[in-house]
């Protein structure tokens, strides 16, 4: 796959659909772990248990064990911060650049309900993909040509249905209904044939309706003893095809003559844009084990990120300004680890650590896109009070440095460092 | 013992590193050429595109000892050009009326970068004087290029010639083997004698080959149809574009019109009464039909081949400019969401006068230059920093689509390169 390029704002256009991506604070590529703050203090090896309402993300088979009806209600804070330095040829060797979008919320709500001794149904609204970038300073800010924002956001709604089929297991699955958007914002730059130099002759927003496809997901947990249990679970990849308008706003450039040509080479205002993004498919199993006072869990998670292999960005009647992104990504494993001790009846605690590979090769690291391998540690503990029971975790997430090695297809070369903290806090409830 | 181990292997690594840096030492640099290495730029020799030739950034970025060139003020020599105006159509022209001058005539010694504006091979092998021309501004009758290069004494010599053995064909509008194009067999002898007298000298050699003549933008701007001024499309008559007029009719869509005929084009030469035209026809000098096209593309093919052969008989690397400029031409060059192109005026990559490059253009190239040296030659340059080159970069703008490349402008250009 190869980037066509038409163009002059070609570049702006791909780097829309690049924006669809990006941060590095959550799972590798733009997914996201954080469903419930009991399993994030597992570091979110969870699917061998989902002994809370979070199952209907972790594994829907878990929603079968849930007695009575449950609420499981909270949130996650991330707070990504990338750093980036340039080399030769450009933006140049020692060039600095930050991104700070501060805190980033989002939900994570699960409600089920045992219908029967055997059958429970739920449903959870939770967040399993969003991005967010957003580079310091965007007027100066030398990748300004690719991406200065970036954002990803939407919820899954997941009704979930659950069966135990004997006591110690249970499958289910659940339809995911995937409501997302799309933001971004660049520069559009051209050479000023006076000065011959290039110079900012636009910005362009990207900004997409609110998109809906349906996947689904599955789930089964065992339980051969009092101390294993074992869980698999899959979700399925979502396309989602997004229409939205690309807003142009021509920007001065010091000489009238060019700025007449701009106007007429750029579109003017608002101009329809489509374009798609198919999300991994996620393939999870897990073992946990309880001794006395402890359980232990360990968890292989598989996105198949081979379905992100490129991004058609395609403007309504404006083929030269339309391209496709190469983005080639290949499919990745997540090693998950966590460890819970239950301190005593009101308090129990948790620890845990990850390791995410990046599915992203490095011709695809970029501004919009600097992913990593990262290393996560988790610490997070629970308080219960009769029937409510209050969970927090919290993650560091460290990404190893990444150079682009001098093979950037942007041509932006540098080291990207980024790390991330995320408090989670999840409200549970009993009746 | 681990920590001994590793700091015994760091300083292997650091002895390596010295070693491969000391194959290509470029502490007293010389340039061989003509334009191209001269850091000519918009038609012009001129002390603020002299400091970003070729030459001058790959002694900059290998920590070249006092690296001399021949500078000119502005508005240099001859005048610079610039762009007039956009609209309502595209003029370019000198800057100025008067001249610039030299700057470093005084220095007593040749200078590192002897490349000089319109020498052949022939002249880098004999030429010392030319009339006042650039040649002896640069060489101060101090001897041929290779004799001043030979008496620097130099550790490392970049050799960039050739281009104005097939370039006046382009400039001229005609391809006439012997008179505007070097004979090959020539231009293969006078190359190797070249190779020979710098090798003398014990110096590190790295070359480069030759571009292709017609994809620069001097022939590769203006269509060989009727523009429209105000639309800056083609004008169509039953629904097909309409030719210009050549000295045998109506040109065939395979023509190059060179920028030369811009100014003609702008008195209505070229373009049919019924279109608000002269009706009367571009001469030839301004047009290079099919048959020239193959001719001096089969020149340019058969000097780099003979480049090449040289350069590998002799050990000396090779930097395949002519590979550059033709993925230049297919698929331009993307620099942080910057689309640089080979484009006229808008692509960021060739001056004003179509044929020479931007300060841009020079730094693109000689991080070329520096990827062989440091991978073909051992040595260890960092690439140039493009950033202040582009100021960030270049997307196309709609190309205009009617020009006024100034009868002055193109003048001093055939003047610079013996072009009668």
């Amino acid at each position: 796959m190869t980037r066509s390029k038409k163009g002059v704002t070609t570049g702006a256009l791909f780097a829309l659909g690049l924006g669809l991506v990006a941060p590095h604070a959550r799972a590798a590529g733009f997914a996201t772990f954080e469903q419930g703050a009991q399993g994030m203090g597992f570091a979110g090896a969870f699917t061998a248990q989902s002994s809370d309402p979070s199952a209907i993300f972790h594994n829907a088979a878990g929603v079968g064990f849930l007695k009575g009806r449950q609420f499981y209600l909270g949130g996650t804070l991330i707070n990504p911060s990338t750093n980036f330095t340039g080399d030769d040829p450009y933006p140049g060797a020692g060039r600095l650049e930050n991104q700070d979008v501060g805190f980033t919320p989002f939900p994570s709500l699960y409600y089920t309900q045992a219908l029967s001794d055997r059958l429970v149904i739920g449903a959870g609204l939770h967040v399993p993909f969003r991005l967010e970038t957003r580079w310091q300073n965007p007027e100066t800010f030398t990748g300004r040509y690719i991406s200065t924002r970036a954002q990803l956001k939407g919820v899954a709604l997941n009704p979930t249905i659950a069966y135990r089929l004997a006591d110690r297991l249970a499958i289910g699955g659940g339809l995911d209904i995937r409501f997302t958007s799309v933001e971004l914002d660049r520069f559009v730059p051209a050479v000023n044939p006076f000065t011959l130099r290039v110079v900012d002759v636009a910005s362009v927003a990207l900004r997409s309706d609110t998109a809906t496809n349906f996947g689904f997901n599955l789930g089964v947990l065992a339980k051969p003893s009092e101390s294993w249990s074992v869980g698999a679970s899959y979700r399925r990849k979502v396309k989602q095809d997004y229409t939205g308008v690309a807003t142009f706003t021509l920007l001065p450039t010091g000489s009238a003559q060019f700025d007449a040509i701009m106007s007429q080479t750029l579109p003017s205002g608002a101009v329809p844009v489509t374009t798609s993004v198919t999300y991994p498919s996620l393939f999870s199993v897990g073992l946990a084990y309880k001794w006395h006072d402890w359980t232990f869990e360990g968890d292989a998670n598989h996105y198949a990120w081979s379905s992100f292999d490129a991004l058609p960005i395609t403007i309504e009647n404006r083929p030269e300004l339309s391209s496709v992104v190469a983005e080639q990504y290949a499919d990745a494993w997540q090693f998950r680890f966590g460890a819970e001790r239950v301190l005593n009846e009101v308090w129990s605690i948790r620890g845990g650590y990850f390791f995410d590979r990046t599915p992203s090769p490095v011709e695809s690291v970029s501004v919009l896109l600097p992913d990593a391998s990262r290393h996560g540690f988790a610490a997070g503990a629970t308080w219960r009070s009769g029937r409510l029971h209050v969970d927090g975790a919290s993650w560091y997430v460290k990404s190893k440095a990444r150079s682009t090695e001098g093979v950037s297809r942007d041509a932006f070369d540098g080291t990207y460092e980024s790390s991330a903290l995320t408090l989670g806090l999840s409200l549970g409830w009993r009746f | 013992m681990r920590r001994v181990r590793s700091g015994l292997l760091a300083l292997a690594l650091v002895s390596s590193a010295g070693s491969a840096f000391a194959q290509v030492d470029l502490s007293n640099y010389v340039s061989v050429g003509d334009s191209l290495a001269a850091g000519f730029s918009s038609g012009s020799l001129v002390e603020t595109h002299q400091r970003y030739s070729v030459p001058a950034l790959l002694a900059r970025q290998g920590g070249a000892r006092d690296f001399q060139q021949p500078t000119v003020s502005e508005p240099g020599i001859p005048v610079e050009l610039a762009l007039v105006t956009l609209s309502p159509v595209t003029v370019i022209a000198p800057k100025a009326s008067q001249p610039g001058s030299p700057t470093n005539l005084a220095l007593p010694r040749p200078y590192n970068n002897l490349a000089v504006p319109g020498a052949s091979s022939i002249d880098a092998l004999e030429r010392v004087r030319d009339r006042g021309g650039l040649h002896d501004l640069i060489l101060r009758g101090l001897g041929t290029q290779t004799q001043q290069a030979g008496a620097l004494q130099p550790s490392f010599v970049t050799l960039w010639i050739g281009n104005n053995d097939v370039l006046g064909a382009a400039i001229a509008g005609r391809a006439v083997d012997g008179v505007t194009l070097t004979p090959t067999s020539v231009f293969a002898d006078v190359y190797r004698q070249i190779v020979a007298l710098l090798q003398a000298t014990g110096a590190r050699i790295v070359a480069a080959n030759l571009l292709d003549v017609t994809a620069i933008p001097f022939v590769t701007t203006i269509p060989p149809v009727v523009v429209n001024p105000a639309t800056r499309q083609p004008m169509q008559v039953d629904g097909a574009n309409v030719a210009l007029i050549g000295p045998n009719g109506p040109l065939a869509s395979n023509t190059l019109v060179t920028l030369a005929a811009s100014s003609l084009l702008a008195r209505g030469v070229g373009i049919p009464k019924e279109l608000g035209g002269a009706g009367t026809p571009l001469p030839d000098e301004v047009l290079l039909d099919a048959g020239e096209q193959a001719t001096i593309r089969e020149h340019v093919t058969a000097d780099n081949r003979a480049i090449a052969e040289i350069c590998s008989a002799a050990g000396i690397p090779l930097v395949d400019l002519n590979a550059v400029l033709n993925d230049l031409n297919a698929h331009g060059r993307e620099v942080g969401g910057i689309r640089l192109t080979s484009d006229f005026l808008t692509g960021g990559i060739f001056s004003y006068d179509g044929v020479h490059l931007t300060d841009l253009g020079h730094a693109l190239l000689a991080n070329e230059w520096i990827d062989v040296i440091n991978q073909q030659a051992g040595g260890s340059l960092p690439l140039v920093d493009l950033s202040p080159f582009l100021s960030a970069s270049a997307a196309a703008a709609r190309r205009p689509a009617t020009f006024g490349f100034s009868s002055e402008a193109w003048d001093n250009l055939r003047e610079v390169f013996g072009v009668r």
